[in-house]
């Protein structure tokens, strides 16, 4: 009976369930009779109860819909934005429907964003310092580091996000502009409470939103409103005595700031670096009143390692940087530095030269002494309103160099004397300033620099030119130079839509001078014309410089075409007088494609010209170092380069393969040739002969990273591959020089656990060079670093790495190096203590070889010895 | 050589029709609702809840959702330069997600900021099971009805509008027979809620070219984005630069700080 009645009720059951689904098909189209995709379909009670079952047509404008449970009724909306709803009460039954929705007028009941809302958290991306220091953190630079994005240099320049930043402001204020070194790495971490990031910082307000920075700069927060900082280092070491001072007070506040440093070691360590300055000039200037030695002294090739292992030296350097805002919007600034250092150097080259007729050797053991007094200053006041632009520059600098030098040949024992002081002065004027719409820049650099230099040659050389072949005893060669030029230019800039045009008209005028004359000592005959100067070069150009850009909105595209043109005249007075008028267009073109996500594409070319210099254009000879006598008694030197280059880049980042490869072509034509005479003896003399000629080079280059998960280590390989081709004239005669070089570099990085990690680097260089057919002497060298680092226990770190040199011209087995450094933190004083063992081995002398066209130097320079050093360091 | 271009030609179209069956994606932005999401990256700590505003663009065929501080950071609007953070930097969320009418799938963008690295994934866009509940409310004017489902790891309650009669939502939401206007999950980790909507005048061009996007998945786009986040500058200089060993230990140990404050993502599985 039970199981009837239940089987009464199931059968019941599924009639009502028949007769409660409900399944509604159909096709949904737009007025035309086209398919509708993606209108809702709502199946409710009636039109106010909530949905029972919905559907959303799809690309066809179908849909079904199952109404489980469908009540009596069913009522049917199928909507679309923009399109009226289609409303319908339908009867429970399946059935199939079509829909046809007609266009409304009806918009979307707005909602607006209540303005509260929007409020920004702040603009400005600022890391709280407190996140991330560390007890071991002393100063600045220490936190800075390790903040996302920030990466600082070897040599102290900050990047952020792979590039350099723009400025370094503490409290708003841009006290030491490029030399923030100075700050960064003495500013007592403790004193500083967050560390803002200004990312596409236009430090000119007047170019706020007229032209994109893509550059960031920072600005360091204080915690007080007056701030006293500063570190002091002392390092005492053996042997011989060593030590390492560095004490660096300063005081900030938000109107005033300043800066004191002085800093003094003999350790190699080189101090200048702290004064370094990593401004950003946008536009190279052709004109300035940089150092030019006419004499020098010969000296062994430096080593390719870091200087404090081969720099023997005794530095002091005090520097004084204030900042003042005189107005709200006005700040002046002013920069001093002195630097004294005395540096010795120690060494023996050992050269070959190949001429056509004869192969000669020299062979010098060097020994200098170089007393090097360096005074600058800079004055800048600067207005930075949104309406205008000012900024103004006084700057000086002055050297007063002297160096000793003695070279011990097998026949022979010279010795050198030198001087070359320097004075110059410059003043850079900016102005931006805005008529109407357009902004116009202003710009005039004007400055001087003098200097008087000699060289004194014990005994006296070049005996046959000079002296008719009898020995004497000193030559002394005088050099009077000068430089005075102004150059002015206006230009403004426009962006129309996707392309930024960039226009820029200016005149420039140079005057140089050079007065020189040789002298023998001890000799009766006056050298003649021949070996004095008295030569005045004027420059003077015109230019007009216009430049397009243009970059598609998504970034595939982007180019940029430079088509300056200028109109120059050069005017030489004196022994080798001439003039010169030419007219100039350098047109440069640079095209960049990214093909796809992983591939892009690059090609450019550009012509260039080249207009001799003073110090290509005097006609008298000058003794430029004790075995080189040089004059350019030619026309004025006329050089046009072409460059090409192609580059495709790949780029996987989820595989971690990264590849490069390039090419590129340049000729340049000359129209004078430099050629050398070369005595057995050594000296040469160079002449400049009127010739057109020509160098090609081609340069293939392929680069590949990869990084290898499971071993937690990445490999890199460089290979290039160059190839020259140029005239020569040694000795008279005319020689085709071919020079191929290939490199071949390779790098290990490997963390293999937390407290361990390795790396190796290696390098491979071959050098040939042929002089007509004859191949002449074929020099390799190799290199090989490794390093390991321990981090056994959080406040010690020990590394220990050891290098190789090897070339292919001598045996010299004792190219070994091994250096270790390990490093403790006493964490409750807040002091640093380390302790560094440089060159372990001892290793003497530093033995490397280098190729140039036609000759082979092969030096050796005097090493730092094995030394300790221990120091201290603590902030305040 | 006619021959030879037509092949050229149709193998090229074969290939590039090939995965993605369309590499260019254009149209008119009609529509702009926003969100205001709020969240709480660590699961530890509910004082690092923090709030950002969301943009969803509505297209006729296809719909974009992404921060508000990338929609401000437009290389061409260069006002407030001075001094000033890109609102672009300031965003927890650099993806965009796209949503096309007629397809399947949904695409999840991503630019690794200040590069020109750009990956997409493409996904079911039927990865919701909705129940609808019979409750209603009123959210800013518009009458919105319940509904449930599970995503990634968590449920979440939403909301939606036969007003606005559009299948859609922020983040990868949508499916519903209307506008989802406000989403949370049962923990209160993740909640949007629709704060605005706004028609545009005139509508906004939207051009996407999927050829400059690296096709991958979202298990290896993860990879790379931690990899990204643990050490930006090993990333943007082909990673094998490296500083100093020593600077580099602090450098680690200072990311892996930071990004374990950022364990709780919106999707956990």
């Amino acid at each position: 009976m039970k199981h009837r009645y239940g089987l009464i009720v199931l059968i019941w059951c599924w009639v009502s369930v028949l007769n409660a689904q409900v399944i509604l098909t159909g096709t949904v189209k737009e007025e035309a009779n086209k398919n509708l995709s993606g209108a809702i379909l709502t199946i409710s009670k009636d039109s106010v109860s909530s949905i029972l079952a919905y559907a959303i047509s799809k690309s066809d404008g179908s849909f079904k819909i199952r109404i489980d449970n469908a009540p009596e009724k069913l009522f049917i909306k199928a909507s679309y934005i923009g399109l009226t709803t289609f409303k319908k009460t339908l009867e429970r039954k399946s059935q199939e429907l079509e829909i046809q929705l007609r266009p409304s007028s009806e918009a979307l009941k707005e909602v607006v964003v209540k303005s509260e809302i929007i409020q920004r958290r702040g603009d400005t991306l600022s890391f709280s310092v407190e996140a991330f220091k560390d007890k071991n953190d002393r100063v600045i630079a220490d936190v800075l580091r390790k903040m996302p994005g920030i990466e600082i240099k070897p040599g102290g320049q900050i990047h952020y996000q792979g590039k350099p930043i723009q400025k370094y402001y503490i409290e708003g204020l841009d006290l030491l502009e490029g030399r923030y070194s100075l700050a960064n790495e003495n500013l007592a971490a403790d004193a500083v409470s967050k560390v803002e990031i200004l990312e596409n910082h236009q430090p000119i307000r007047v170019l706020d939103s007229l032209e994109f920075s893509e550059r960031a700069s920072l600005n360091i927060k204080l915690k007080n409103d007056v701030t006293l900082s500063g570190t002091a280092k002392l390092g005492l070491g053996a042997t011989p005595l060593l030590w390492e001072a560095n004490v660096t007070p300063m005081l900030f506040n938000k109107k005033r700031q300043f800066i004191a440093s002085y800093q003094s070691n003999n350790t190699g360590k080189n101090v200048a670096n702290q004064v370094r300055d990593f401004s950003f000039n946008p536009e190279g200037t052709t004109y300035n009143i940089a150092k030019t030695d006419w004499v020098s002294l010969l000296n062994p090739a430096t080593p390719p390692f870091s200087q404090d292992r081969w720099l023997d030296n005794n530095v002091h350097l005090a520097s004084a940087n204030g900042i003042q805002r005189l107005k709200s919007d006005l700040d002046l600034k002013v920069n001093l530095s002195y630097l004294n250092d005395y540096q010795q150097q120690q060494g023996s080259t050992q050269t070959t030269i190949y001429t056509p007729q004869d192969t000669v050797s020299i062979a010098e053991a060097i020994d200098n002494r170089l007393f090097i007094k360096n005074f600058q200053g800079k004055a800048t006041l600067e207005q930075n309103t949104k309406k205008n632009y000012l900024k103004n520059q006084l700057e000086f600098n002055t050297y007063r160099n002297t160096q000793r030098g003695m070279v011990q040949r097998t026949d022979a024992e010279i010795a050198q004397h030198l001087s070359t002081p320097f004075y110059g002065f410059k003043n850079n004027l900016d102005l931006y300033k805005t008529f109407g719409k357009q902004l116009v820049r202003f710009s005039s650099n004007t400055g001087f620099s003098e200097s008087d230099q000699f060289l004194k040659v014990r005994p006296g050389q070049f005996e046959d030119v000079l002296n008719a072949g009898n020995p004497y005893a000193e030559s002394l060669q005088n050099i009077e130079s000068s430089k005075l030029y102004t150059d002015n230019s206006a230009g403004m800039t426009k962006m129309l839509g996707k392309f930024t045009t960039t226009l820029k008209l200016g005149f420039a005028q140079q005057k140089e001078s050079l007065k020189s004359a040789l002298v023998l000592e001890e000799s009766d005959t006056p050298l003649g014309h021949a070996f004095q100067n008295d030569t005045q070069f004027h420059t003077s150009e015109v230019y007009l410089q216009q430049s397009w850009r243009f970059k598609n909105t998504s970034e595939t595209w982007n180019i940029r075409l430079g088509v300056p043109i200028a109109f120059k005249a050069f005017d030489l007075e004196g022994n080798n007088s001439q003039n010169l008028d030419a007219f100039v267009f350098e047109p440069s073109a640079y095209i960049q494609h990214k093909v796809s996500a992983k591939w892009e594409l690059s090609v450019s070319g550009n012509l260039d010209y080249n207009f001799g210099r003073l110090e290509r254009l005097y006609p008298g000879f000058i003794l430029t170092n004790y075995r080189n006598l040089q004059r350019y008694n030619a026309p004025i030197l006329e050089q046009m380069a072409q460059n090409y280059s192609a580059s495709l880049n790949y780029r996987n980042p989820i595989k971690r393969l990264f590849v490069n490869a390039s090419y590129s072509y340049g000729r340049t034509k000359s129209n004078l040739l430099f050629g050398s005479q070369i005595d057995p003896n050594g000296t040469s003399i160079l002449e400049a002969v009127v010739r057109d000629n020509y160098v090609n080079s081609h340069r293939f280059n392929l680069e590949a990273s990869k990084y290898l998960s499971r071993l937690n280590t990445s490999v890199k390989l460089n290979a290039s591959y160059n190839i020259s081709e140029r005239e020569q004239l040694l000795n008279a005669a005319l020689a085709k020089n071919e020079n191929t070089n290939f490199n071949l570099n390779g790098s290990l990085e490997s963390e293999l656990s937390a407290w361990l990690s390795l790396s190796y680097s290696g390098s491979l260089r071959f050098y040939n060079s042929k002089l007509n057919t004859a191949a002449l002497q074929q020099l390799n060298t190799q290199q090989h670093n490794a390093e390991v680092f321990l981090y056994p226990w959080e406040n010690q770190y020990l590394s220990l790495g050891g290098e190789y040199f090897k070339n292919s011209l001598t045996d010299a087995n004792r190219n070994y190096f091994l250096n270790l450094s390990y490093q403790y933190t006493l964490t409750q004083k807040k002091i640093d203590l380390k302790l560094v063992w440089s060159n372990i081995l001892n290793t003497k002398n530093f033995i490397n070889a280098s190729s140039s066209e036609y000759y082979i130097t092969q030096n050796s320079y005097v090493l730092r010895p094995s030394q300790v050093l221990a120091s201290i360091s603590f902030s305040f | 050589m006619r021959l030879y271009t037509y092949s050229f030609f149709l193998i090229t179209f074969l290939i590039s029709s090939l995965g993605f069956s369309q590499n260019k994606l254009k149209g008119k932005l009609e529509y702009k609702v926003t969100y205001k999401l709020s969240f709480q990256l660590d699961s530890t700590d509910a004082d690092s809840r923090k709030s950002e505003l969301m943009i969803l663009y509505l297209g006729e065929d296809f719909s974009k959702y992404l921060s508000r501080a990338k929609t401000i950071a437009n290389p061409i609007v260069v006002q407030g330069n001075s001094a000033h953070t890109s609102r672009n930097a300031l965003t927890h969320f650099h993806y965009e997600i796209i949503k096309e009418r007629e397809k399947d799938s949904l695409l999840y963008l991503l630019k690794i900021p200040k590069m020109e690295d750009r990956f997409v994934y493409a996904e079911s866009k039927q990865q919701f099971d909705w129940q609808i509940a019979q409750e209603t409310k009123t959210i800013e004017g518009f009458t919105a009805q319940k509904a449930t489902t599970t995503f990634a790891g968590r449920e979440y309650t939403a909301w939606f509008t036969t007003e606005i009669p559009i299948s859609d939502g922020p983040y990868k939401f949508n499916g519903l027979p209307g506008l989802i206007l406000e989403i949370t999950d049962t923990q209160g980790y993740w909640d949007f809620k629709f704060v605005g909507l706004e028609k545009l005048t005139p509508k906004i061009a939207y051009r996407l070219n999927l050829k400059q996007y690296e096709k991958t998945t979202r298990p290896s786009l993860e990879k790379l984005w931690h990899r990204y986040r643990s050490d930006p500058m090993g990333y943007a200089n082909n990673p094998n630069v490296v500083g100093t060993p020593e600077v580099d230990q602090f450098y680690r140990d200072a990311f892996a700080e930071m990004l374990s404050k950022e364990n709780n993502p919106l999707e956990l599985k």
